[in-house]
């Protein structure tokens, strides 16, 4: 026992983070991101992976829902806190760190544990086993049923899952398909996002996109009372997370730290300069050219019927090209560009810079494997804080077979 | 000559494969930004206490024996690998057919992930589990003629007369593709730094997004034996196994083996994800007929010889 307790303690002293942003947590999820970095704390990928569970923000009834399933998908010692803003973020992750060395409160919560099996979800919040009406034909769910986490259970089946449907394939085979919903919390994803995919193997065949916002949150990126900088910032940060999720996990870390120095104090004379040399490193890499290079397409033309503007329409490319734009348009407004719109955008016909990019994403993600789903996605970046956005519903695309 | 090591050294070259596990771990910390040595020392204890203290996970119907067999065998797969290396002038198991033992080892590998990543009945990991499938059918040709190319070079399987074969001349030298391609599939095999996608962050850890405590504690050390026992392989392969002076040859083995192995760990840090869908594009398109041409070099070399 005493062992035990030792070992817990050791443990604490460098647990892994999991952070769950809701729309409206930006400033919260920068904290503390920045003050786990500077402590040496992981990341942690999912909720399995996780020690410690951050809210950051104050999340929806729909949002809370989530964080409860994603809380009780981790596994004990384990602790929780809630970061409002970016002021109490130290003491809480000293709070946080109390906790988990609290072996005995630790042992009462593991004892009123019910265990995952014993029916209820499987734990991990962003997953959904599937449709649970198995009577309609694929392609034609509701949304208000499908995207909620509905876990009706009354069917005689393993654990109270649905088997797997089968439907076409691109090439006309009869295959297995697998409904999975994307989100609201996955690592390096727009937090609030929610995106319904049908899948075969691992090839997207149907999505649909939506958001789960705090309807009265306003971005913090676009607040023109922030601090001269933000929209460079807000450029690295997106940039960060698309990297992080292309696996370069060197250049994300880079990125992350210069998107807190241009917040700290964007007119130090050597950022500038710093964010040009992370461009050049960035656009120098073959491997991630090769990795990234026509995915996702997206011609400023047609970026401008879908009423996309902003740095995903100015890329006029693919995933890589919108990548290396933010970083472009980073350091152009770290010299004092004034640039056009918010960081996302402007409005365009009643839409949203935000709104435009999660209507695109169905089109651009159907016919890619998951991997290049999740990359073109994080290259769109919507920020559902933006205003209005809570109420997006993406119109449902179907695949079109070839 | 290559001599059986008595029974005794097995447990000696088990806690030589953790120890160097547990190098590898605190080198690759080490290379995490932001922090030193003398922090990287105590990371990987950290880990591995907070995994053994760690409440294991179960999700809804998984299917317990697949899903802890496929995490406990990466570590197993990776000790079979190690049993058959010599180092120096002793080996635990002199087999006649050591390189093909390796290649055998590694297709294990294939149902070992796939079951890990099936057994939690979880659909992220199974997706994880699919990646790893796609990318084992790009990497292993690949290896296999990798692999053949010493065993070419030396007209035997053995690896104890590959290595002495490379008597002032070692492999690496007339056959630098096959050393790097080999290298590429270690990488491959033990899911690091650009082929770490079956666990990636975009499936929220894939293969492991429902595996917590020792069952996580399990693939993450076989991880890092697998690359160990890739990089002990390449020493009697390419890098004239125990020959060096001074130092006794089973330490030049063991001094190789860890060069080769932060060499490995580096890796990680130095690229982008390289997703396996391009990865198959990249192997089978530039890779196969590279390390053929390798092959028919070292065919030249032997006639020449002969």
């Amino acid at each position: 026992m005493a062992l035990t307790e030792r070992l817990v303690r050791f443990a604490a002293g460098r647990p892994h983070l999991l952070l769950v942003e809701c729309p409206g947590g930006t400033p919260a999820r920068l904290a503390a991101e920045r003050h786990a970095r500077a402590r040496g704390w992981p990341r942690a990928d999912g909720p399995a992976d996780a020690d410690v569970l951050a809210v950051c923000g104050a999340p929806s009834t729909e949002l809370a829902a989530a964080v409860e399933l994603t809380w009780d998908a981790v596994a004990g010692p384990r602790s929780r806190i809630s970061l409002r803003g970016g002021e109490d973020v130290p003491d809480a992750l000293e709070r946080a760190v109390a906790a988990l060395r609290d072996v005995p409160a630790q042992r009462l919560d593991a004892a009123g544990r019910t265990p995952p099996d014993a029916g209820g979800d499987t734990g991990a919040a962003e997953m959904d086993h599937g449709d649970m009406n198995m009577d309609d034909p694929p392609g034609d769910m509701d949304h208000a049923e499908m995207g909620h986490g509905d876990m009706d259970m009354d069917m005689d089946l393993p654990g109270g899952l649905a088997m797997a449907d089968r439907a076409p394939d691109r090439d006309g085979l009869r295959l297995d398909i697998l409904h999975l919903q994307l989100g609201p919390f996955l690592p390096a994803w727009p937090a609030g996002l929610v995106v319904d995919v049908t899948l075969q193997g691992d090839v997207v065949q149907e999505a649909y996109a939506y958001g789960w916002a705090a309807s009265t949150a306003s971005s913090w990126w676009d607040d023109a009372a922030g601090p001269p900088g933000r929209r460079a910032a807000a450029h690295l940060d997106s940039a960060a997370r698309l990297l992080q999720l292309a696996g370069w996990s060197a250049a994300a870390y880079t990125a992350r730290t210069l998107r807190d120095s241009v917040l700290d104090d964007a007119s130090t004379p050597g950022t500038a300069a710093q964010v040009a040399r992370l461009g050049a490193k960035v656009r120098r890499s073959r491997s991630l050219r090769w990795g990234l290079r026509d995915l996702g397409a997206l011609p400023a033309e047609r970026a401008v019927q879908l009423g996309i503007s902003g740095p995903a329409q100015r890329a006029d490319g693919d995933v890589h090209d919108r990548l290396l734009q933010w970083l472009t348009e980073a350091w152009a407004a770290l010299n004092g560009a004034a640039g056009r719109g918010g960081t996302r955008g402007e409005q365009v016909g009643g839409r949203t810079a935000s709104q435009a990019l999660i209507a695109a994403i169905p089109r651009l993600v159907i016919g890619q494997e998951l991997a290049g789903a999740r990359l073109i996605i994080a290259s769109l970046d919507p920020d559902l804080a933006d205003r209005d956005v809570a109420d997006t519903i993406a119109k449902p695309a179907v695949a079109q077979h070839g | 000559m290559v001599e059986q090591a008595p029974a005794w050294a097995a447990p000696l070259a088990l806690g030589l494969l953790l120890a160097l596990c547990v190098a590898a771990a605190t080198f690759d910390a080490a290379l995490a930004a932001g922090r030193g040595l003398a922090g990287a020392l105590r990371v990987p204890w950290q880990e591995a206490a907070r995994l053994v203290v760690q409440q294991r996970r179960t999700t809804v119907a998984n299917d317990p024996l697949l899903w802890r067999t496929g995490g406990v065998s990466l570590l197993v797969v990776a000790a079979l690998m190690v049993a058959v290396v010599p180092w120096g002038d002793w080996t635990l198991l002199d087999s006649a057919v050591g390189v093909v033992w390796f290649n055998a080892m590694d297709v294990l590998l294939w149902a070992a992930v796939w079951i890990t990543g099936w057994g939690a009945n979880s659909a992220w990991p199974l997706v994880g589990a699919h990646r790893f499938l796609a990318q084992a059918l790009s990497y292993e040709l690949l290896l296999m003629f990798a692999l053949i190319s010493p065993a070419l070079g030396a007209g035997s399987l053995r690896l104890a007369d590959v290595q002495a074969e490379q008597a002032g001349l070692w492999f690496v030298v007339t056959m630098p593709v096959a050393f790097v391609v080999f290298c590429v599939c270690v990488l491959a095999f033990s899911l690091w730094g650009p082929f770490a996608a079956p666990i990636g962050a975009d499936l929220g850890g894939g293969v492991l997004a429902e595996s917590s405590g020792v069952d996580r504690l399990l693939v993450l050390l076989g991880r890092y034996a697998l690359l160990v026992a890739g990089a002990a392989f390449a020493v009697p392969l390419f890098l004239g196994g125990g020959e060096g002076p001074l130092l006794p040859a089973v330490l030049w083995s063991v001094v190789k083996t860890v060069l080769v192995l932060g060499l490995l760990v580096a890796c990680r840090r130095r690229f982008a994800l390289l997703r396996p869908e391009r990865f198959a594009e990249l192997a089978w398109v530039v890779g196969i007929p590279l390390v053929l041409l390798q092959i028919l070099v070292v065919s030249l070399l032997v006639l020449g010889r002969s």
